[in-house]
């Protein structure tokens, strides 16, 4: 049975990794095998790093809703020296590949992130222009078209190590377009979506239960939207796409595949359960034993020829 | 860390919208230290979808017990499970200090549930040289208060509606008690569990001599989501309450 795929010229052996922000830096499970083993997973996902180190937003950051979370981090890290000094080593090490998330406030941190993780040879990069919780970058970036184009080429113009995909959100934007803007600017894939801008409100209190008001949904309640928007955007450009949102087994996991994804990241589940990504590798290979496919490839896509009612 | 698949031996209603529930879980139960905290899975539905965090109010042989408050859908749906397996994340946190404070004396408050980790902690350590304090909203129900006898022997008690011991705001009573010389709080290390607001009125206490157990709202408990910051005091951002606590010295942080 075959569960590898070329992501980009990634080869992972198989299509499933945690999202940025839901696994901190990967390394602190590296002593954790009985529990979570990553050097199962078909790739690890970093927390987004930033030029300098972040404390992010003030608490409340957290919030329950209906099937989802609300978050309002803010982007907390370490900094990217910090990141090469501490975390990387560790990370090269596993033997799994490694994309590094990456988020700046201004055109010229993300050229000197791409110079700097280039020099380091991460594996991958995953370029974070869709984050609403902070006030400058990030989603202001992936609004606009021209910007989005500007810091894929700077991006890609430096970082030269691996492929470099972009990470967008459906928020106030038509991600179609932008999504054909970064293909066009050289992206090598996509990682879609991104939490969704929300809010909850304590009414008894009249606060909101997250304090900057704002924050982004994530979890199962977001599934249904995150699919559709890779099975669309998957018919509108030719680089690959990571399939994000909402995934909480294999079931939602294979739904990316079969609507195109050639990979799918797992985040707000994984704080349900910890051992999901390993429990979901498994179940996808059960589920390929019961349905006699021998080759994960085979999947991949195969619900974008089938049309409700035809 | 470890994800048990814990059994329900009990889950007894105590009236005042408390609950105390009974689990074995021998591997949690066998490591878990007081101050430390188990992430429960309400329900193996995506509603509720996060784990609720709740402290370990005892842990013997292999049975660890919690004193929960019913205040929303999760503790609601907890309440009603009375038996089967339940899954379970634990033990969590980093746990209490050990009680190694030389001549000074140990001095517990506790707001509402908050009682549950310093009932635990008198007990694991067999404390002596201590006092036990406990705000309520009104009379604790008979089971915790004879409970609260067999572990801690004498304690006292203050309730907002003066339904029993003294009538007010814990604060106040503790402000009473260092009026007159019944705690000095020179000589003294104290260790309080409780709501926010309560731990906020508390900090006239020395910061130095003063822990306190943060229940700020947590979405994995185990140190990946960033979710569960805390105020560091020298403005050097954020500590984790999930990882760093979740008991802090008032010195370290701001409420
Ligand atoms: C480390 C830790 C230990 C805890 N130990 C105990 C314990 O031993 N016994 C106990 O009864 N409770 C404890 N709590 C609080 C407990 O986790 C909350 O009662 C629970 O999360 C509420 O869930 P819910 O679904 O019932 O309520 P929700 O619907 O989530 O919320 C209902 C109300 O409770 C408040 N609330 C929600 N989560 C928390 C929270 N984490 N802390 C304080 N208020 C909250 C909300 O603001 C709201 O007003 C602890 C919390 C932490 C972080
Ligand atoms: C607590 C938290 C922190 C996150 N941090 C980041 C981040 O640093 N960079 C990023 O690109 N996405 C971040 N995300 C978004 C996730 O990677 C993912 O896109 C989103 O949560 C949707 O997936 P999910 O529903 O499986 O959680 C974060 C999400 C959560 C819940
Ligand atoms: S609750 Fe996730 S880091 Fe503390």
């Amino acid at each position: 049975m075959n569960l590898e795929v070329n992501l980009a010229g990634l080869r992972l052996k198989n299509p499933f990794m945690p999202a940025s922000g839901t696994f901190a830096y990967g390394v602190e499970f590296l002593d954790r095998k009985d529990e979570i083993d990553i050097t199962e997973f078909g790739a690890i996902v970093t927390k987004g790093i930033s030029l300098r180190e972040r404390f992010g937003n003030p608490p409340e950051r957290i919030a329950e809703v209906p099937c989802g979370l609300l978050n309002s981090i803010g982007l907390e890290n370490i900094g990217l020296e910090r990141f090469l000094k501490e975390k990387w080593p560790l990370l090269k090490e596993i033997g799994v590949p490694v994309i590094v998330n990456i988020f700046g406030e201004k055109e010229e941190e993300f050229e000197i992130l791409s110079e700097e993780l280039d020099r380091a040879k991460v594996h991958a990069l995953e370029v974070n222009l869709s984050c609403p919780n902070v006030d400058k970058g990030g989603m202001e970036f992936g609004q606009d078209r021209k910007v989005t184009g500007r810091i894929v080429e700077i991006v890609k113009g430096k970082f030269k190590a691996g492929p470099v995909f972009v990470k967008l959100a459906p928020n106030f934007v038509n991600i179609i377009e932008v999504a054909k803007v970064c293909e066009k600017k050289g992206a090598d894939g996509l990682s879609l979506i991104n939490t969704i801008m929300g809010m909850a409100i304590d009414v008894e209190k009249r606060e909101f239960l997250i304090s900057r008001g704002v924050a982004g949904l994530s979890g199962p309640a977001i599934h249904p939207i995150s699919l559709y928007i890779v099975y669309r955007v998957y018919q509108e450009v030719k680089i690959p796409i990571i399939g994000v949102g909402g995934v909480y087994d294999y079931r939602s996991a294979i739904e990316f595949l079969m609507v195109g994804a050639k990979a799918v990241q797992i985040g707000s589940m994984i704080f349900v359960e910890p051992g999901i990504i390993n429990k979901i590798i498994r179940d996808t290979k059960d589920y390929m034993r019961r349905h006699k496919i021998d080759d994960i490839k085979k999947i991949i896509g195969c619900m974008q020829k089938v049309k409700k009612g035809e | 860390m470890k994800k048990i698949e814990g059994e329900i031996l009990n889950n007894i209603d105590l009236g005042e919208g408390m609950f105390h529930l009974i689990v074995s879980a021998e591997e949690i139960a066998k490591r878990a230290k007081p101050g430390q905290f188990v992430n429960i899975r309400i329900l193996d539905t995506l509603c509720p979808f996060i784990r609720r965090p709740y402290s370990i109010w005892s842990a013997e042989g292999d049975v660890i017990e919690f004193l929960i408050k019913v205040s929303g859908l999760g503790s609601r749906l907890l309440s009603e499970r009375k038996r089967g397996k339940i899954d379970l994340l634990g033990p969590l946190g980093r746990a209490y200090p050990e009680p190694n404070f030389g001549d000074n004396e140990t001095v517990l408050i506790g707001g509402g549930t908050g009682i549950a980790p310093l009932m635990f902690y008198v007990k694991y350590y067999s404390l002596t040289n201590f006092k036990f304090i406990y705000g309520a909203k009104t009379c604790p129900p008979d089971y915790l208060i004879s409970r609260l006898g067999e572990i801690i022997g004498d304690f006292l008690v203050s309730t907002e509606d003066g339904s029993l011991g003294f009538k007010g705001l814990v604060v106040d009573y503790v402000k009473e008690l260092i009026r007159d010389g019944y705690i000095d709080p020179q000589k003294s290390i104290f260790i309080l569990c409780g709501p926010l607001a309560m731990l906020k009125s508390f900090q006239f206490l020395p910061p130095e001599n003063t822990y306190v157990s943060m229940e700020g709202k947590m979405a994995c408990g185990f140190g990946v989501c960033m979710g569960c910051a805390v105020k560091r005091r020298d403005g050097k951002g954020y500590l984790r309450t999930c990882t760093d606590g979740t008991i802090f010295r008032l010195l370290d942080i701001e409420l």
